[in-house]
Protein backbone atom coordinates (compact mmCIF):
# COMPACT_ATOMS: atom_id res chain seq x y z
CA UNK A 1 0.00 0.00 0.00
CA UNK A 2 1.45 3.18 -1.03
CA UNK A 3 2.29 5.90 1.50
CA UNK A 4 3.32 8.89 -0.54
CA UNK A 5 2.03 9.27 -4.24
CA UNK A 6 3.69 9.73 -7.37
CA UNK A 7 2.62 12.43 -9.45
CA UNK A 8 3.81 11.74 -12.99
CA UNK A 9 2.52 8.04 -12.23
CA UNK A 10 -1.16 9.28 -11.89
CA UNK A 11 -1.32 12.59 -13.49
CA UNK A 12 -5.59 12.77 -13.15
CA UNK A 13 -6.02 11.00 -9.84
CA UNK A 14 -6.84 12.10 -6.11
CA UNK A 15 -6.06 9.47 -3.90
CA UNK A 16 -7.49 9.13 -0.49
CA UNK A 17 -5.67 7.34 2.19
CA UNK A 18 -7.77 6.15 4.47
CA UNK A 19 -7.26 4.11 7.96
CA UNK A 20 -10.19 1.33 8.93
CA UNK A 21 -10.04 0.61 12.23
CA UNK A 22 -11.99 -3.13 12.56
CA UNK A 23 -13.52 -3.70 16.20
CA UNK A 24 -12.75 -7.41 17.54
CA UNK A 25 -16.34 -8.04 17.95
CA UNK A 26 -17.45 -6.20 14.82
CA UNK A 27 -20.63 -7.74 14.11
CA UNK A 28 -20.27 -8.80 10.38
CA UNK A 29 -22.64 -11.63 12.92
CA UNK A 30 -25.79 -9.45 13.09
CA UNK A 31 -27.71 -10.75 11.21
CA UNK A 32 -27.44 -14.35 8.69
CA UNK A 33 -30.15 -16.63 6.98
CA UNK A 34 -31.32 -19.23 8.95
CA UNK A 35 -29.74 -22.18 6.36
CA UNK A 36 -26.80 -20.82 5.76
CA UNK A 37 -23.55 -21.26 7.66
CA UNK A 38 -22.47 -17.88 9.21
CA UNK A 39 -18.54 -17.12 8.44
CA UNK A 40 -16.78 -15.89 11.40
CA UNK A 41 -15.18 -12.59 11.03
CA UNK A 42 -11.40 -13.76 11.24
CA UNK A 43 -12.47 -16.12 8.03
CA UNK A 44 -14.38 -13.66 6.36
CA UNK A 45 -11.83 -11.00 7.04
CA UNK A 46 -9.55 -13.30 5.31
CA UNK A 47 -11.45 -13.95 2.15
CA UNK A 48 -11.79 -9.85 1.81
CA UNK A 49 -7.68 -9.93 2.45
CA UNK A 50 -7.16 -12.06 -0.52
CA UNK A 51 -9.57 -10.09 -2.98
CA UNK A 52 -8.04 -6.59 -1.84
CA UNK A 53 -4.69 -8.25 -3.10
CA UNK A 54 -5.41 -9.22 -6.12
CA UNK A 55 -7.11 -6.35 -6.79
CA UNK A 56 -11.06 -5.29 -7.33
CA UNK A 57 -13.07 -3.93 -10.23
CA UNK A 58 -11.85 -0.80 -12.46
CA UNK A 59 -9.09 -0.37 -9.19
CA UNK A 60 -10.60 3.11 -8.10
CA UNK A 61 -10.69 1.78 -4.60
CA UNK A 62 -8.15 -0.72 -3.26
CA UNK A 63 -7.30 -1.84 0.01
CA UNK A 64 -5.10 -3.71 2.60
CA UNK A 65 -3.39 -5.01 5.81
CA UNK A 66 -1.73 -1.64 7.40
CA UNK A 67 0.30 -4.17 9.20
CA UNK A 68 1.04 -8.03 7.41
CA UNK A 69 1.37 -8.88 11.34
CA UNK A 70 -1.40 -8.25 12.61
CA UNK A 71 -3.00 -11.29 13.44
CA UNK A 72 -6.95 -10.52 14.14
CA UNK A 73 -6.64 -7.92 11.07
CA UNK A 74 -7.83 -4.82 13.02
CA UNK A 75 -6.22 -2.36 10.91
CA UNK A 76 -6.78 -1.58 6.97
CA UNK A 77 -5.25 1.11 4.55
CA UNK A 78 -7.69 1.83 2.13
CA UNK A 79 -7.04 3.94 -1.10
CA UNK A 80 -9.45 5.78 -3.05
CA UNK A 81 -8.94 7.08 -6.90
CA UNK A 82 -10.98 10.56 -7.27
CA UNK A 83 -13.68 10.17 -9.35
CA UNK A 84 -13.60 12.23 -12.50
CA UNK A 85 -15.24 15.40 -13.47
CA UNK A 86 -15.17 16.27 -9.55
CA UNK A 87 -13.49 18.52 -7.62
CA UNK A 88 -11.73 15.52 -6.62
CA UNK A 89 -9.96 14.87 -9.71
CA UNK A 90 -6.77 16.22 -10.22
CA UNK A 91 -5.55 16.22 -7.03
CA UNK A 92 -3.52 14.69 -5.12
CA UNK A 93 -3.65 14.37 -1.44
CA UNK A 94 -2.95 11.97 1.50
CA UNK A 95 -6.19 12.40 3.84
CA UNK A 96 -7.11 15.43 4.08
CA UNK A 97 -10.46 15.90 2.65
CA UNK A 98 -13.67 17.85 3.21
CA UNK A 99 -16.45 15.75 3.07
CA UNK A 100 -19.80 16.27 5.27
CA UNK A 101 -18.93 12.99 6.97
CA UNK A 102 -15.38 13.44 7.82
CA UNK A 103 -14.33 15.26 10.81
CA UNK A 104 -12.33 18.17 10.13
CA UNK A 105 -10.38 17.68 13.26
CA UNK A 106 -9.04 14.41 13.12
CA UNK A 107 -10.56 13.21 9.64
CA UNK A 108 -12.77 10.50 11.26
CA UNK A 109 -15.99 8.87 9.08
CA UNK A 110 -18.92 9.53 11.16
CA UNK A 111 -21.11 6.65 11.24
CA UNK A 112 -24.12 8.22 11.56
CA UNK A 113 -23.58 10.15 8.64
CA UNK A 114 -22.41 7.68 6.13
CA UNK A 115 -25.56 5.60 5.25
CA UNK A 116 -23.55 2.35 4.49
CA UNK A 117 -22.09 2.53 8.03
CA UNK A 118 -25.22 3.95 9.91
CA UNK A 119 -26.94 0.72 8.44
CA UNK A 120 -24.47 -1.82 8.73
CA UNK A 121 -25.22 -5.33 7.97
CA UNK A 122 -23.04 -8.29 7.54
CA UNK A 123 -23.16 -8.78 3.94
CA UNK A 124 -21.08 -4.94 3.90
CA UNK A 125 -17.42 -5.25 3.29
CA UNK A 126 -14.59 -2.75 3.30
CA UNK A 127 -14.75 -2.97 -0.23
CA UNK A 128 -18.74 -1.53 0.07
CA UNK A 129 -17.49 1.16 2.22
CA UNK A 130 -15.01 2.36 -0.18
CA UNK A 131 -17.00 2.69 -2.98
CA UNK A 132 -19.26 4.10 -0.80
CA UNK A 133 -17.64 6.87 0.07
CA UNK A 134 -16.34 7.23 -3.49
CA UNK A 135 -20.21 7.73 -4.57
CA UNK A 136 -20.29 10.18 -1.95
CA UNK A 137 -17.54 12.15 -3.22
CA UNK A 138 -19.00 12.20 -7.00
CA UNK A 139 -22.82 13.21 -5.48
CA UNK A 140 -24.44 16.27 -6.57
CA UNK A 141 -23.54 17.95 -2.94
CA UNK A 142 -20.12 17.06 -2.82
CA UNK A 143 -18.53 17.29 -5.71
CA UNK A 144 -17.75 20.76 -5.82
CA UNK A 145 -16.74 21.12 -2.08
CA UNK A 146 -13.57 23.65 -1.98
CA UNK A 147 -10.58 21.04 -0.90
CA UNK A 148 -7.94 21.57 1.32
CA UNK A 149 -4.45 22.00 -0.43
CA UNK A 150 -3.19 18.91 -2.00
CA UNK A 151 -0.51 17.18 0.18
CA UNK A 152 -2.04 18.04 3.40
CA UNK A 153 -2.68 15.46 5.89
CA UNK A 154 -4.78 15.27 9.11
CA UNK B 1 -29.86 -23.35 12.51
CA UNK B 2 -29.58 -27.07 11.38
CA UNK B 3 -26.73 -28.91 11.52
CA UNK B 4 -25.36 -31.77 9.52
CA UNK B 5 -25.67 -35.11 11.02
CA UNK B 6 -21.98 -35.82 9.83
CA UNK B 7 -20.74 -32.55 11.73
CA UNK B 8 -22.84 -33.49 14.41
CA UNK B 9 -21.06 -37.10 14.96
CA UNK B 10 -17.73 -35.62 13.66
CA UNK B 11 -18.37 -32.84 17.29
CA UNK B 12 -19.33 -35.49 20.06
CA UNK B 13 -16.05 -37.80 18.91
CA UNK B 14 -13.80 -35.05 19.13
CA UNK B 15 -15.16 -34.09 22.23
CA UNK B 16 -15.35 -37.78 24.06
CA UNK B 17 -12.26 -39.25 22.17
CA UNK B 18 -9.62 -36.21 21.13
CA UNK B 19 -6.79 -37.02 19.66
CA UNK B 20 -3.47 -37.02 21.52
CA UNK B 21 -2.17 -33.47 22.05
CA UNK B 22 -5.42 -32.03 20.02
CA UNK B 23 -8.29 -30.19 21.33
CA UNK B 24 -11.56 -28.40 19.57
CA UNK B 25 -14.61 -27.11 20.77
CA UNK B 26 -17.35 -25.64 19.08
CA UNK B 27 -18.50 -22.21 19.66
CA UNK B 28 -21.58 -22.32 21.53
CA UNK B 29 -23.34 -19.60 18.82
CA UNK B 30 -21.78 -21.41 15.63
CA UNK B 31 -21.41 -24.74 15.69
CA UNK B 32 -19.54 -24.45 12.63
CA UNK B 33 -16.63 -22.35 14.37
CA UNK B 34 -13.71 -24.36 16.55
CA UNK B 35 -11.47 -23.46 18.90
CA UNK B 36 -8.43 -25.46 18.28
CA UNK B 37 -5.31 -26.69 20.32
CA UNK B 38 -2.20 -28.54 19.03
CA UNK B 39 0.64 -29.43 21.27
CA UNK B 40 4.05 -29.23 19.71
CA UNK B 41 5.54 -32.84 18.84
CA UNK B 42 8.05 -34.43 20.79
CA UNK B 43 11.48 -33.96 19.28
CA UNK B 44 10.19 -30.64 16.91
CA UNK B 45 11.24 -27.26 17.46
CA UNK B 46 7.87 -26.52 18.30
CA UNK B 47 7.70 -28.51 21.41
CA UNK B 48 8.23 -26.04 24.85
CA UNK B 49 10.97 -27.74 26.63
CA UNK B 50 11.83 -24.94 28.58
CA UNK B 51 8.46 -24.47 29.99
CA UNK B 52 8.78 -28.32 30.97
CA UNK B 53 12.01 -27.79 32.46
CA UNK B 54 11.14 -24.80 34.30
CA UNK B 55 7.83 -25.27 35.85
CA UNK B 56 8.13 -26.32 39.88
CA UNK B 57 4.70 -27.68 39.49
CA UNK B 58 4.38 -31.28 37.18
CA UNK B 59 1.20 -30.18 36.64
CA UNK B 60 1.95 -27.78 34.61
CA UNK B 61 3.42 -29.82 32.11
CA UNK B 62 0.89 -29.88 30.46
CA UNK B 63 1.75 -26.45 29.20
CA UNK B 64 4.90 -27.10 26.76
CA UNK B 65 4.07 -25.76 22.84
CA UNK B 66 0.39 -25.58 22.62
CA UNK B 67 -0.90 -23.52 19.50
CA UNK B 68 -3.88 -22.35 19.00
CA UNK B 69 -5.98 -22.42 16.13
CA UNK B 70 -9.32 -21.39 14.39
CA UNK B 71 -11.21 -23.87 12.11
CA UNK B 72 -14.43 -23.51 10.14
CA UNK B 73 -16.61 -25.43 8.40
CA UNK B 74 -18.01 -23.87 5.55
CA UNK B 75 -21.71 -24.74 4.16
CA UNK B 76 -20.21 -26.73 1.26
CA UNK B 77 -18.51 -29.11 4.40
CA UNK B 78 -17.51 -31.56 3.32
CA UNK B 79 -17.69 -31.46 -0.43
CA UNK B 80 -15.01 -28.45 0.56
CA UNK B 81 -12.27 -28.78 3.02
CA UNK B 82 -12.74 -26.77 6.23
CA UNK B 83 -10.75 -23.26 7.00
CA UNK B 84 -8.22 -23.26 9.57
CA UNK B 85 -5.81 -21.00 10.51
CA UNK B 86 -3.24 -20.69 13.67
CA UNK B 87 -3.79 -17.75 15.86
CA UNK B 88 -0.31 -18.26 17.89
CA UNK B 89 2.36 -16.54 15.86
CA UNK B 90 4.77 -19.51 14.42
CA UNK B 91 8.08 -19.75 12.81
CA UNK B 92 7.29 -22.66 9.79
CA UNK B 93 8.10 -22.29 6.34
CA UNK B 94 4.15 -23.97 5.35
CA UNK B 95 2.64 -21.22 7.79
CA UNK B 96 2.57 -17.36 7.26
CA UNK B 97 2.44 -14.45 9.59
CA UNK B 98 -1.12 -14.58 9.59
CA UNK B 99 -1.33 -18.26 10.87
CA UNK B 100 -2.51 -19.22 6.95
CA UNK B 101 -1.18 -22.50 6.26
CA UNK B 102 -0.13 -24.35 3.10
CA UNK B 103 -1.29 -27.71 3.37
CA UNK B 104 -2.24 -29.95 0.21
CA UNK B 105 -5.51 -31.91 1.98
CA UNK B 106 -6.85 -28.35 2.67
CA UNK B 107 -6.62 -27.35 -1.10
CA UNK B 108 -6.47 -29.39 -4.05
CA UNK B 109 -6.28 -33.01 -2.37
CA UNK B 110 -8.85 -32.56 0.06
CA UNK B 111 -11.48 -35.47 -0.04
CA UNK B 112 -14.82 -35.77 1.79
CA UNK B 113 -13.27 -38.87 3.53
CA UNK B 114 -11.07 -36.46 5.30
CA UNK B 115 -12.76 -35.01 8.97
CA UNK B 116 -11.78 -32.87 11.24
CA UNK B 117 -9.60 -34.85 13.42
CA UNK B 118 -7.75 -35.97 10.53
CA UNK B 119 -7.21 -32.42 9.50
CA UNK B 120 -5.83 -31.53 13.00
CA UNK B 121 -3.54 -34.43 13.01
CA UNK B 122 -2.18 -33.74 9.20
CA UNK B 123 -1.31 -30.01 10.61
CA UNK B 124 0.42 -31.34 13.86
CA UNK B 125 2.47 -34.07 11.64
CA UNK B 126 3.12 -30.67 9.27
CA UNK B 127 5.09 -29.61 12.41
CA UNK B 128 7.11 -32.29 12.93
CA UNK B 129 7.65 -32.28 9.35
CA UNK B 130 8.48 -28.72 7.65
CA UNK B 131 8.32 -28.68 3.87
CA UNK B 132 10.61 -25.87 3.26
CA UNK B 133 10.07 -26.78 -0.99
CA UNK B 134 6.68 -25.84 -0.63
CA UNK B 135 6.64 -22.66 1.12
CA UNK B 136 4.34 -20.43 2.06
CA UNK B 137 6.76 -18.11 4.42
CA UNK B 138 9.29 -17.47 1.35
CA UNK B 139 11.68 -15.87 3.94
CA UNK B 140 10.93 -18.42 7.06
CA UNK B 141 11.56 -21.45 4.01
CA UNK B 142 15.07 -20.10 2.75
CA UNK B 143 16.21 -19.57 6.29
CA UNK B 144 15.29 -23.67 6.49
CA UNK B 145 17.08 -24.55 3.28
CA UNK B 146 20.46 -22.22 3.82
CA UNK B 147 20.69 -23.13 7.67
CA UNK B 148 18.28 -25.85 9.11
CA UNK B 149 20.11 -25.45 12.49
CA UNK B 150 19.59 -21.95 13.12
CA UNK B 151 16.16 -21.78 11.15
CA UNK B 152 15.08 -24.14 14.23
CA UNK B 153 16.51 -22.34 16.97
CA UNK B 154 14.37 -19.19 16.11
CA UNK B 155 11.31 -22.10 15.62
CA UNK B 156 12.25 -23.03 18.78
CA UNK B 157 12.67 -19.18 20.35
CA UNK B 158 9.11 -18.31 18.67
CA UNK B 159 7.06 -21.57 20.23
CA UNK B 160 8.88 -20.40 23.84
CA UNK B 161 7.86 -16.53 23.37
CA UNK B 162 4.32 -16.94 22.04
CA UNK B 163 2.92 -21.01 22.26
CA UNK B 164 1.54 -21.17 25.67
CA UNK B 165 -1.13 -22.98 27.14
Amino acid sequence: MPTTLNREATPQTLLLHALLQLSRHLSFASFTTPTMAKIPRNFRLLEELEKGEKGIGDGSCSYGLEDSDDIMMSHWNGTIIGPGHTVHENLQFVSRVNLPFVSQVDGKVDPNKLPVLAHWNRNHSIETVLVEIRREMASFNNRKLPQPPEGSTF
Amino acid sequence: MSLPKRIIKETERLVADPAPGITAAPHDDNLRYFDVTIQGPDGSPFQNLSARRLSPDPSQNYSDGVFRLELFLPEEYPMSPPKVRFLTKIYHPNIDKLGRICLDILKDKWSPALQIRTVLLSIQALLSAPNPDDPLATDVAKHYKENEADAQRVSREWTEKYAHA
